[in-house]
């Protein structure tokens, strides 16, 4: 590298950290980059000598040129004149030229040109002064407007040093003085305040603390307060306009600003006599012993008067650390700034000097041998002492505590005083100890934990595995020792990199500052995955530092899994397998909310909301208090897929008269691309030509409904004109084109006498003894005749016939009941009308034995539900086994329930069994109950014949939402530092990358919920009576549903009663409110029906809906669901 | 509301302590209590400091916004005048630019001692005086125009309270009406 890049490297520096320069003594220290050796020492004038130049044009109207020079020589006498400086100023000349807005310009190709004696590079007139007279040189340097005399309080006076050698000398600096700010004698004593003010910062000199209580007025400040005052505090109020309406001789350098000034320009012999005080600073151990050097710490040091009292007016102060490096960068987001420089090219990285404090120069009073100095530490002020280094703009709060000390100097001493800051903070093994990126540890279980950034320049590393299409957000709270989150200890920023990078280089997935949340003290990070692989996480201080008090609370919350991964369009129960799960968490889907039932840190039971349409969906896990989530894209499947399969089982009808349902209900089933697998709540949407009425579809000619949990949907068919209707069922229809469809026809006759056997055909368990009713309907072109007398015989098989005759009622329905016994073979029974015996119908009961039977679960297989409240009914369904699974009814159907607990030592509690003979649909129903036993896993075997069904079911400790408010201690030193279990939680926004990425956008929860409790008590099992549609008829329970959800959907079952009488055409599919109740896991498509919605059979009582002002809805009598 | 923030422009600390004792008591009594219920106004003056009104005045730009980034063009640094670049993303406009832009403005680096520094992330309620005829410009009042806002550019975060940026862009749009 040639010396004129080197210049140009060393004016890039200057000039980009003029605002972060170092302070409370040096206001530049000389970091990386510079000449070998001068690492760490203060930038100064070489050779203590300063020759500056003036501008040639006048300042203002009152103040010509040499009038100006004297005021810019007066300010330099100011420090120059200091006892025991070694510094010289002198003026060299004049500018060549008058500098103002006509030769600050800009040219065609947008360069801005100047006087090229005033720019960085000329180290010829290392100091150039600018008199802007009209103020237009301001106006055009930092905008229109800003030379006027109302920012005179910011503008009047500005600039500063521009160029550094690599030696570690200012060679170049320029100051601006506005003469608009000039132009009465009352303005010049805060023209000469703040012009002295920035000659002391190009000579070196940094911004300090001493005596706050000048600007905070706490306590009231004396006058001794003011004298000890420094003309190098950061910052005034606003409203000390003049200056002297606040300080009485604001210029006038204090002891605090002569000592940080001889420091830098120490003479050979000042004459007078001082004496020293060093050392280092330090954070301490249990027994007291020095530990890490504390940095940032404001030193003072107060001459005691002839009384013992410390001075007010003799202060002096030095940050401990000030020559070390305050920023150097960070692992995470790299160590060089937006221009590419290096962080720590301010600042020595030498560990001696990270706590170093140096009190040079002290006076000992005239007439005194000694001195008597009282040696004292604070905290620099967050707001006042913004701009004091090394720690600005982020000041940090000392840890522990030191006891003033009196320090006897005499002239010449160098008294060595370290300062142990007792009960500081105390690091200790932690669960990021020992990681490196290179080898992370593996995330503590729980996903949350408490640890130390401690050790400057240490971070953690956590390794953890994701999946791609997932989200996840990491929280890190900086506590300070007890344990209330600071944003005055930690700057913690985050970073997750795939651990097969290792480059080294930046995280690309980072938060690019620290508290980017709006929780206080927290940093959040939410990146998503774009591969499944395993990742590193860092966590480290966004200046690199480390320290013993940098304590933090992290949490990680990540949604990896849900299973079922696919559940009914009316939604369901499904399982979240992640981490740092904790009670409170919300969970929603596509923007609905989920109902979540029961939380361990690692799994979350939720009821999904209904689904907006067949597809899929993605799950939110979100954290309300500190705003993290974690998202699982598209992981959830609502109802059909487009690669499913609709099957046809009964397509077939005999020609129907017109007004009467069809012989066969037409049955549908969507399975999977397998064939095989059900698919449950799926969208089947039916339709047909000619005014043909569907039962399941209320009587129209269209609608949509789900599948239950065999898949299938099924529905009467009613011709209402003559000729043929086509049927078309379709799957899925809104989400996919072209869906699957299945079509089937019936051909509608019509006569003066017609007369229909409702459901002709059953399917009835072999060796049952049952009593079936069969009931036919009499029309007269299509309308239903009353008085028409018919006739019933068995004309196959053995049976009993209740009645051999009856008459047609209003409705035009005569029935009799079959009475089997020990059913061994099928049985006709024809029914005919008399006295013609014409026309005439047959009805047929195949036996079906007991080896062919399958069971198919229709609803309530799924559910888990809190403690106290009641289980859905199960509802399972027995088939001929054929491929058009035809119901079989009465079949004993045997419910084993065993309560118990799972786990690795698993416990029975106690088991009980019901049988339940199916119905004409082939259901049988039971409530599963754990009676008074509480939470605990319910283990069900269906049996019928030798067809066998497991279930698993849980009543679970409900979800009590609560956490710890993220503000409030978690308590006494000491209790903070226990792992945390269970925790939860970006705010950045940065360029994808391969692998993840952060998304635009937490904190622990201690005590999640536990989910579960023994079981004490055997189960008891609720056997219940189905009634015609399948419902149980469960004495009288009455449920109440709170379901603020607005949407739901018709549900797909059997179609036909009990007697074999079709079902009252039902609503049309209304938007009805789903069951996200307590009575969770029930999945709507299958769940028995609202008998609201059923005309019913004669004598059924017809359930009482009432609604109070919560939305509950109260169902009394036959305690049916929605 | 959003938890304080202790970072604070400095004359948010001066207005509250300084130089008007007999204001001091009140104002941090009120300083506990909720803002909505003050004039927009009294608050202005309180956070943004006595000269809001001109601060708001003679800004060619104010806005609320996020540093997302500072680049120095080399080119420039060769130059008479070195300038630092500074882009902003608007997340709420409020005189001069639009929500949403991006926001790239260039300073003289000799302007920036008299700045509060800011880097990527940090978002702001910033007022720049209007370019200069060199296309610069620089926070009216140096740090006084830099007013730090919490993480959701909400709030302006000080010790004693939380104030809505809201609040106080409708005392800044009134008084550039007036």
């Amino acid at each position: 590298m040639n010396m004129r890049k080197k210049i140009l490297i060393i004016v890039l520096l200057a000039i980009s950290g003029a605002t972060v320069c170092l302070a409370a003594g040096p206001a530049f220290v000389a970091g990386s980059g510079y000449n070998a050796g001068v690492e760490g020492q203060a930038m100064v004038w070489a050779n203590g000598s300063v020759q500056y130049f003036t501008d040639q044009g006048n300042l203002s109207p009152i103040l010509a040129g040499a009038q100006a020079d004297t005021i810019v020589a007066s300010a330099f006498t100011t420090w120059t004149s200091i006892s025991g400086v070694a510094l010289s100023a002198s003026q060299g000349g004049h500018l060549a030229e008058d500098v103002n807005g006509s030769n600050i310009a800009v040219n065609a190709s947008g360069t801005i040109t100047s006087p090229a004696d005033i720019t960085p590079s000329a180290t010829g007139t290392p100091v150039g002064i600018v008199y802007d007279f009209d103020g237009t040189v301001t106006d055009a340097l930092l905008g229109e407007g800003a030379g006027g005399v109302a920012d005179c309080f910011t503008n009047a006076v500005y600039g500063g040093p521009d160029n550094f050698a690599l030696s570690g000398k200012i060679v170049h600096a320029v100051v601006v003085i506005n003469g608009v700010c000039a132009t009465t004698s009352s303005q010049l004593p805060d023209v000469q305040y703040r012009l002295v003010r920035v000659l002391g910062r190009i000579l070196g000199m940094g911004w300090s603390q001493a005596n706050l209580n000048v600007l905070t007025r706490k306590p009231p400040p004396t006058s001794d307060d003011f004298a000890g005052f420094p003309v190098m505090h950061f910052a005034d109020p606003i409203s000390c306009v003049p200056i002297t309406a606040c300080y009485a001789n604001p210029s006038t350098p204090k002891m605090d600003d002569a000592n940080s000034l001889v420091r830098l320009y120490p003479g050979a012999g000042s004459g007078r006599p001082t004496g020293r005080i060093y050392g280092g600073l330090y954070f301490t151990d249990a027994a007291g012993n020095a530990q890490q050097p504390m940095q940032g710490v404001n030193v003072v040091a107060r001459l005691l008067d002839g009384s013992g009292n410390p001075s007010r007016q003799f202060v002096a102060t030095s940050v401990s650390g000030s020559s070390f490096v305050g920023n150097a960068g960070n692992i995470i987001d790299g160590y060089v700034d937006a221009n590419g420089l290096r962080f720590d090219r301010w600042g020595s990285n030498d560990p001696l000097l990270e706590g170093f404090f140096d009190l040079g120069q002290l006076p000992i009073p005239a007439g005194q041998n000694i001195a008597l100095y009282q040696l004292s530490v604070e905290a620099l002020d967050a707001n006042w002492s913004l701009g004091v280094e090394p720690y600005a703009p982020t000041q940090v709060a000392p840890s522990g505590a030191f006891s003033p000390v009196v320090v006897t100097i005499e002239n010449g001493s160098n008294i060595e005083r370290d300062i142990l800051m007792l009960q500081s903070e105390i690091a200790s093994t932690h669960p990021g100890s020992g990681s490196t990126y290179a080898a992370p540890v593996g995330l503590p279980q729980g996903g949350g934990w408490g640890s130390w950034i401690s050790g400057y320049g240490s971070s953690d590393w956590f390794e953890f595995s994701a999946q791609a299409n997932r989200t996840a957000s990491v929280s890190v709270t900086a506590l300070d020792e007890t344990g209330a989150p600071s944003e005055s200890k930690l700057l913690p920023v985050i970073g997750i990199w795939q651990l097969s990078d290792t480059t080294g280089n930046p995280a690309p997935s980072s938060t690019l500052s620290a508290f980017n949340s709006n929780t206080f003290g927290m940093t959040r990070l939410d990146s998503q995955f774009l591969v499944s692989d395993s990742f590193r996480i860092g966590v480290a201080d966004y200046r690199g530092d480390g320290r013993p008090d940098y304590f933090y609370r992290a949490s990680l919350l990540y949604s990896d899994t849900v299973a079922p991964a696919r559940i009914s369009l009316a939604g369901g129960l499904t399982m979240l397998t992640g981490i740092g799960f904790s009670a409170g968490l919300e969970v929603s889907v596509a923007g609905n909310a989920a109902n979540p039932i029961s939380t361990s840190a690692s799994h979350i039971a939720a009821v999904m909301p209904p689904g907006a349409q067949d597809g899929t969906a993605t799950i939110l896990v979100a954290d309300p208090v500190t705003g993290g989530f974690s998202q699982m894209i598209n992981a959830l499947t609502y109802g059909a897929l487009g690669t499913d399969l609709l099957l046809l089982l009964q397509g077939s009808e005999p020609a129907t008269p017109v007004g009467a349902p069809a012989a066969n209900p037409i049955r549908v089933r969507a399975v999977a691309d397998d064939g095989v697998t059900a698919v449950n709540g799926a969208t089947i949407a039916w339709s047909a030509t000619n005014g043909l009425q569907f039962s399941i579809c209320g009587g129209t000619s269209s609608c949509s409904v789900l599948t239950d949990e065999a898949g299938e949907s099924s529905s009467l068919v009613t011709p209402t004109s003559v000729g043929q209707s086509t049927i078309t069922i379709a799957l899925a229809p809104e989400s996919y084109s072209p869906p699957q469809t299945q079509q089937a026809t019936v051909v509608a006759t019509s006569t003066s006498l017609d007369l229909v056997a409702l459901t002709p055909t059953r399917w009835v368990a072999q060796g049952s003894t049952i009593a079936v009713p069969l009931t036919v309907e009499a029309l007269d072109l299509g309308v239903p005749t009353a008085n028409v007398a018919i006739k019933f015989r068995v004309t196959n098989g053995s049976a009993t016939l209740s009645s051999a005759s009856g008459t047609t009622n209003a409705l035009g329905l005569a029935t009799t009941t079959a009475q089997l016994t020990n059913l061994s073979a099928a049985v006709q029974v024809s029914a005919c009308v008399s006295p013609n015996n014409a026309p005439c119908q047959t009805f047929t009961m195949f036996s079906t034995p007991a080896s062919v039977w399958k069971l198919e679960t229709v609803s309530g297989s799924a559910q888990v539900v809190p403690v106290g409240e009641i289980f859905a009914p199960l509802v399972m369904r027995v088939t001929d086994g054929s491929a058009a699974s035809n119901p079989v009814m009465g079949a004993n159907v045997a419910f084993t329930t065993t309560l118990g607990r799972a786990g690795p030592d698993p416990v029975i509690l106690g088991s009980s069994q019901a049988v339940a003979v199916s119905d004409g649909n082939g259901l049988a129903v039971i409530v599963p109950s754990v009676g008074s036993v509480g939470a605990c896993d319910v283990f069900i075997t269906v049996t019928a014949g030798i067809a066998s069904v497991q279930m698993q079911m849980e009543s679970v400790t409900a979800v009590v939402p609560s956490g710890p408010d993220p503000k409030t201690p978690p308590g006494a030193r000491g209790s903070r530092f226990i792992p945390i279990p269970n925790t939860v939680e970006t705010t950045s926004s940065l360029a994808p990358a391969a692998a993840l990425f952060a998304v635009p956008q937490g904190v622990p929860l201690d005590n999640p919920a536990a989910n579960q409790s023994t079981c004490s008590e055997a189960a008891q099992d609720v056997v219940a009576t189905a009634d015609s549609t399948g419902n149980p008829q469960n004495g009288g329970v009455v449920s109440r549903i709170c379901d603020p959800a607005p949407k739901t959907y018709s549900h797909s079952d059997s179609s036909t009663s009990d007697a074999g009488v079709p079902k009252a055409p039902p609503k049309p599919p209304e938007k009805k409110a789903p069951d996200t109740a307590k009575r969770i896991g029930v999945d709507k498509s299958t769940a028995p029906k609202d008998s609201s919605s059923s005309r019913g059979l004669p004598g059924e009582a017809a359930p009482v809906l009432r609604e109070d002002q919560r939305g509950c809805r109260e169902l009394a009598g036959n305690g049916l669901f929605f | 509301m959003p938890a304080r923030r202790c970072a604070v422009a400095l004359i948010v600390a001066g207005l509250l302590h300084w130089c008007q004792p007999s204001l001091v008591v009140s104002q941090q009594v009120a300083a506990q209590q909720v803002d909505a219920k003050q004039p927009d106004q009294v608050v202005a003056g309180r956070i943004l400091g006595q000269q809001w009104k001109q601060l708001s005045t003679r800004a060619g730009m104010i806005f609320a916004g996020t540093v997302i980034g500072a680049a120095t063009p080399s080119a420039q640094y060769s130059a008479a005048v070195p300038t630092i670049e500074f882009r902003f993303r608007v997340d709420r406009a409020i005189a001069g630019v639009e929500s949403g832009q991006i926001l790239t403005v260039h300073e003289w680096t000799g302007a920036l001692p008299n700045q509060r520094p800011m880097s990527r992330g940090q978002r702001f309620l910033v007022f720049l005086y209007p370019p200069s005829r060199l296309g610069l410009t620089s926070p009216v009042g140096g740090a006084h125009g830099q007013i730090a806002l919490d993480a959701g550019g909400t709030y302006v975060a000080t010790e004693a309270e939380s104030v809505r940026v809201a609040q106080l862009e409708r005392a800044i749009r009134s008084a550039r009406v007036q």
